[in-house]
């Protein structure tokens, strides 16, 4: 690692003051201003971006998600830590946990930016993305028609789709909080102690995919989920149509078009693919069989 | 939040160990599996291609030489078919050397071979299920059973390709001798399906009319969410944890590649088998048709050898083994296996039970 080695003695001298900061805050009742950015994070961040561009692309992404959840594991168990030294407690442990929520929404929102995704404006801010879009040369053609009333109406039906769907996380987030502090009551009855980081993170991972697990099999979010895929398909479509009614105006070829030829392609193989099997069929057949059903057509013919 | 023990200096011992492994680990990963040299290998067993025809390829596996006194080219018994799902690659079958399904049932004797069915493009957007079973697996059997001037072959058929297996044993059983299905859904709609959850409501007539094919990232997305905790983030904590072992680092990454290697699936295959298949769960209910052809479990006749796993999150167990009693074989049998999807090939304990199973079963019959 040479250059780019993190792990010096300044860096665990700069660690040890953060703690000692860290700790002395903590045990201040409202704890007042967020310390700095926690060393370990800065270094390993300045040690990543070193790193990042000479290593293979799988090697980069699997390393970031590795960093991703090193930073979310010792953020919850730093939060955590801090609440038990406050006479009073604090909900700070409660912001990083829904904050590892928050993550798993951006990874389920992998599922709809999958399908050839939507501008993320269409989920942010309709009427400036509106806006942009009726700017489009092609779109302009059909501006204040019935088409575009229709794709306003799809586009109002996947926010409300989204919007209910992030809340959904929110919920959850708030349930598997309630269930850890369950868990942790039980440990408590038990005589038991989470003495690490990792065991605090174990224990959460495992909370959060109960609740997840029991939530995601409900008919409320398995409406929410189609809701928000269909309603996703239906804006992508009523998209999609009014480009290619512009393209026709244009005179170039539309996606109706493009499938034609694609289901035209498939039949013609599919038509080969019959006459081979006649074929090969023809060529495995006796000799004379074959002989015979060559003169067949010409007697039917009399 | 009493029984919490972390005391500031115990988070910077936690902190420093992971940084370390981390940072030791980050130079292992970049020569890991043959990743400085441009990539990991998918599948380790020999093969050749027999057979190719669109996007597919038919591979035979080479037996391996040293086990065998006299390695034939094509040997007298009965050839095995081994045919995969469409989603993800079949190379986890054959994932590395100590850990594959192909080398095992090698090892037992078996003349394996395997369908690969590429990565489907816009030109296969309009193959039906239909041009898979009764196009493509067919012309592979008679390939098959051609070569080794056999009337019948014996079949295997790993997850949504088990199902096709069914369907296609259901439709051709004169080709088909044994038919052993692992992992494979059967009836779609048991109580602790997520998956089967999670399409009930779709419109898959407008997804698949607005998408065209389906990409391979949605599947891979949709199967995460399944246990996202732990498939997206607690994974990557445990890499960690193992940073340090170069052949468990190796294994990692395979493993990783498989599961981000996801292809495409063709429109109106990916319509039929979600309708027919998940929503209307018409495979047990004997209302799936193909081309124009019913299919229905009650035609298959060959011994059947149905594998499970029971700890199956992607094919729960009762899925599998609704099988039973539906067919009209005479010689059923089942083999469960204690561990989940992926376990069931890749696993120790699988490499040790599940092809020796295989073989000994095709053996007796």
């Amino acid at each position: 690692m040479g250059e780019s080695d993190f792990l010096n003695d300044d860096w665990l001298e700069a660690q040890r003051n953060y703690w000692a900061e860290w700790s002395a805050r903590a045990g201040q009742s409202g704890a007042g201003a967020e310390p700095a950015l926690n060393p370990w994070e800065q270094a390993l961040n300045q040690w990543w971006q070193s790193l990042a561009p000479t290593a293979p692309q799988m090697v980069q992404e699997l390393l970031e998600k590795t960093l991703a959840q090193g930073r979310q594991l010792f953020q919850l168990a730093e939060q955590f830590a801090a609440t038990g030294q406050r006479p009073e407690g604090g909900p700070d442990w409660q912001a990083a946990a829904q904050q590892t929520i928050g993550d798993l929404r951006g990874i389920l929102a992998g599922i709809t930016a999958s399908m050839s995704p939507l501008p993320e404006a269409v989920t942010e801010g309709a009427t400036d993305y509106l806006e942009r879009l009726s700017a489009l040369p092609g779109l302009g053609l059909v501006q204040g028609s019935q088409a575009q009333r229709e794709v306003i109406a799809r586009l109002l039906r996947f926010q409300k789709a989204h919007q209910a769907y992030e809340l959904f996380f929110v919920d959850l987030g708030k349930q598997a909080i309630a269930r850890l502090q369950d868990e942790i009551a039980k440990l408590d009855g038990q005589g038991e102690t989470l003495d690490s980081a990792r065991a605090l993170y174990d224990l959460w991972v495992s909370v959060c995919e109960g609740v997840y697990a029991g939530q995601v099999m409900t008919p409320a979010y398995v409406e929410l989920y189609a809701e928000l895929i269909n309603s996703q398909m239906a804006l992508k479509q009523q998209l999609r149509d009014m480009l290619d009614e512009s393209f026709t105006l244009l005179g170039m070829p539309t996606t109706r078009d493009f499938r034609a030829q694609e289901q035209r392609a498939h039949q013609d193989r599919q038509a080969l693919r019959a006459l081979q099997a006649e074929v090969a069929a023809m060529r495995r057949a006796p000799a004379k069989k074959r002989a015979g059903s060559r003169k067949r057509p010409a007697v039917a013919g009399k | 939040m009493a029984p919490i023990d972390l005391p500031p200096e115990k988070l910077i011992a936690e902190v420093v160990e992971y940084s370390r492994k981390l940072q030791a680990g980050a130079e292992r990963l970049c020569t890991a599996g043959g990743l400085a040299s441009g990539g990991l290998s998918s599948g380790v067993s020999p093969r050749e291609v027999i057979y190719r025809e669109d996007k597919l390829t038919l591979y035979r596996y080479l037996p391996d030489a040293s086990a065998s006194a006299a390695p034939n080219p094509v040997s007298e018994k009965v050839p095995l078919l081994i045919v995969y799902a469409l989603v993800n690659r079949p190379y986890m079958a054959d994932l590395q050397e100590d850990r594959s399904t192909i080398k095992g049932l090698l090892a037992s004797g078996q003349p394996v071979y395997l369908i690969d069915w590429g990565y489907p493009d816009s030109a296969d957007r309009f193959l039906t299920l239909d041009d898979y079973i009764n196009g493509y697996i067919d012309r592979c059997v008679d390939r098959l059973l051609e070569r080794h001037q056999v009337e019948r072959i014996n079949l295997l058929g790993i997850c949504q390709g088990g199902t096709m297996s069914l369907c296609y044993t259901a439709l051709h059983q004169p080709k088909v001798r044994n038919l052993v299905t692992m992992v494979t859904p059967v009836d779609f709609q048991t109580p602790d399906n997520m998956l089967s959850a999670w399409v009930r409501h779709l419109d898959v007539d407008l997804l698949v009319d607005v998408q065209g094919n389906i990409p391979g990232d949605f599947l891979n997305w949709t199967f995460l969410a399944l246990k996202p905790f732990t498939l997206a983030g607690q994974k990557y904590v445990q890499l960690v944890d193992i940073l340090e072992d170069q052949a468990q680092v190796e294994n990692f990454l395979r493993m990783e590649k498989w599961i981000f290697d996801s292809p495409a699936q063709a429109g109106e295959a990916f319509r039929q088998f979600i309708k027919q298949f998940y929503q209307q769960n018409g495979l047990i209910r004997g209302e799936v048709i193909l081309g124009e052809q019913p299919v229905k479990l009650n035609k298959i006749t060959c011994p059947l050898l149905n594998i499970y796993g029971e700890q199956d999150h992607l094919v729960p167990p009762d899925a599998s083994r609704a099988l039973k009693g539906q067919t009209g074989s005479t010689d059923y049998s089942e083999l469960a296996f204690p561990g989940g999807h992926i376990g069931i090939y890749v696993s120790g304990k699988a490499q040790a039970l599940i092809p020796p199973s295989i073989g000994r079963w095709l053996d007796e019959r």
